[in-house]
């Protein structure tokens, strides 16, 4: 009678435990699944966001080397044989045997030549400056900002730490776009006063600090414009980061990182 | 003054070529020597042509004309090399007189400057336009370098300085001669030192020097 009862509870107890074990293995079995199954697509994410990373890289590089095509044809192309014309007509203007009205016409077509060099010129540096590439991103930066100086009303500081090296050309055209694109947000948005900027070459990369003194980003934060938009992808493509700065402080600022990787031009 | 001067003209675009060589033909005191479409073509015809002053432009195939520049001054110092090119900002100009350029001119100046510039060049060995010579002075000028210190780094006497400064006023040997009391020889004498204790290759490297020391302003 005992050794039945003890059987029974033996008998129980033991296919308690194996139930138990069973389970224990079920749950085993699926936190590893679950685990391999999040890996997994954790490296399917990493995959795409490195084929998009590609991609967004390859539209940029093809939007640029069309833009560097056209900056180059009008300024060098189209500016000079403007620049040619208007010194043949010129010439003929100080030509002794050509009437008063006939002088006139001349110089009215030369004026109109200068202007169309002007634009000319004006147009190919707004789609690539040519001192990027041959003078690197300090040089590009300054003359960006020059024409947009309007002390006292409006002042930009750019201050360089460290040397600066020439890096590779996309990053150094993505910078610089960055910047443009911020000033343009500046300018239109935020009556600001003033604007630093900052750049640091460090050995392993390059960070550049943007504030200005104006009445922060929340407008063009609350309704992304196209330009936030641009600076995001840039940065991507660059595989760098990028982090606004703190609202309670007065006006906007930006601070961003882009990993080196220095080019010998 | 009207000594007869050789011009060689570098440009990719023949047109602008053809119509800049026929206002220089049109001056008996100029004749063009040689056309060229890009640096390499300029460097083969060189040494046939002989030229006093080069019109270069910058953007060529081929050689561009930095590369010409470059190469031309490794080995002649005296051919006067005058840049004409659309490229208006500071840094190509400033590169392009420390390369040893004597002059540097943009391509939609007048008529009347180009010819000024080449008279320039050959009598003068340099020549800054209006605009170009104030993005320089607004480009160069290195605030941390002061006229005082260039008396000591470069060893530099008073009586130098002053003939430098004479340099830059656009004077000639004879006036400066006439200005300081001295010979044209010995002002000769001063521009040689000048030149060897600026390390600048010609004047327009003498004049670069003052600028960036600010012993010049604009």
């Amino acid at each position: 009678m005992g050794t039945q009862e003890s059987d029974i509870i033996l008998i129980f107890i033991s296919s308690a435990l194996i139930t138990v074990i069973l389970a224990a293995l079920v749950v085993v079995f699926v936190v590893v699944y679950q685990k391999k199954n999040v890996a997994q697509k954790l490296q399917l994410q990493e995959l795409e966001n490195s084929r998009q990373r590609q991609m967004l890289q390859a539209t940029i590089e093809g939007q640029e080397r069309e833009r560097k095509r056209l900056a180059k044809e009008l300024h060098d192309g189209i500016g000079s044989l403007l620049s040619g014309l208007k010194l043949n007509l010129s010439y003929q203007q100080g030509n002794a045997g050509i009437s008063k009205d006939q002088a006139s016409f001349l110089a009215e077509a030369c004026e109109m030549i200068q202007e169309s060099i002007t634009a000319v010129r004006t147009a190919s540096h707004n789609l690539l400056p040519a001192t990027l590439e041959s003078f690197g991103l300090v040089q590009a930066l300054q003359e960006c900002i020059e024409p947009l100086q309007k002390p006292p009303s409006f002042f930009i500081h750019l201050s360089i730490t460290g040397e600066p090296l020439r890096f590779s050309s996309e990053a150094e055209l993505g910078l610089l776009r960055v910047v443009q694109e911020l000033l343009q947000n500046t300018i239109r948005h935020s009556g600001a006063t003033r604007v630093n900027i900052d750049l640091r070459f460090v050995s392993e990369h390059i960070r550049l600090l943007y504030a200005d003194n104006g009445s922060g980003f929340s407008l063009a934060m609350n309704q992304p414009g196209l330009g936030i938009k641009n600076i995001y992808s840039r940065i991507e493509a660059l595989q760098g980061e990028i982090e606004f700065g703190n609202q309670s402080v007065q006006g906007f600022s930006a601070s961003i990182q882009i990993p080196l990787t220095i080019s010998t031009p | 003054m009207n000594a007869h001067i050789r011009i060689a003209l570098a440009d990719d675009h023949r047109l602008i070529r053809s119509g800049m060589k026929s206002i220089l033909n049109s001056y008996p005191h100029f004749e063009v020597v040689q056309e060229a479409a890009n640096g390499q073509e300029l460097l083969d015809g060189l040494e046939s042509s002989r030229p006093d002053v080069i019109l270069l432009d910058l953007e060529m195939p081929v050689l561009t004309g930095k590369e010409a520049l470059e190469t031309i001054r490794k080995g002649n110092q005296l051919i006067k090399i005058l840049i004409l090119t659309m490229h208006q900002s500071n840094a190509f100009i400033v590169q392009m007189m420390e390369l040893g350029a004597n002059g540097y001119l943009l391509k939609d100046c007048d008529p009347d400057e180009v010819i000024r510039a080449i008279e320039k060049v050959y009598h003068q060995d340099y020549y800054f336009s209006e605009k170009v010579s104030r993005a320089m002075l607004g480009g160069i000028t290195d605030p941390g370098l002061k006229a005082t210190s260039l008396l000591k780094s470069h060893g530099l006497n008073e009586r130098e300085v002053e003939v430098l400064r004479l340099i830059c006023e656009e004077k000639t040997t004879l006036e400066i001669g006439e200005t300081l009391f001295l010979s044209p020889k010995t002002i000769e004498g001063y521009r040689k030192t000048l030149l060897e204790k600026t390390d600048a290759r010609n004047m327009a490297g003498l004049v670069l020097f003052a600028v960036k020391y600010g012993l010049v302003e604009a």
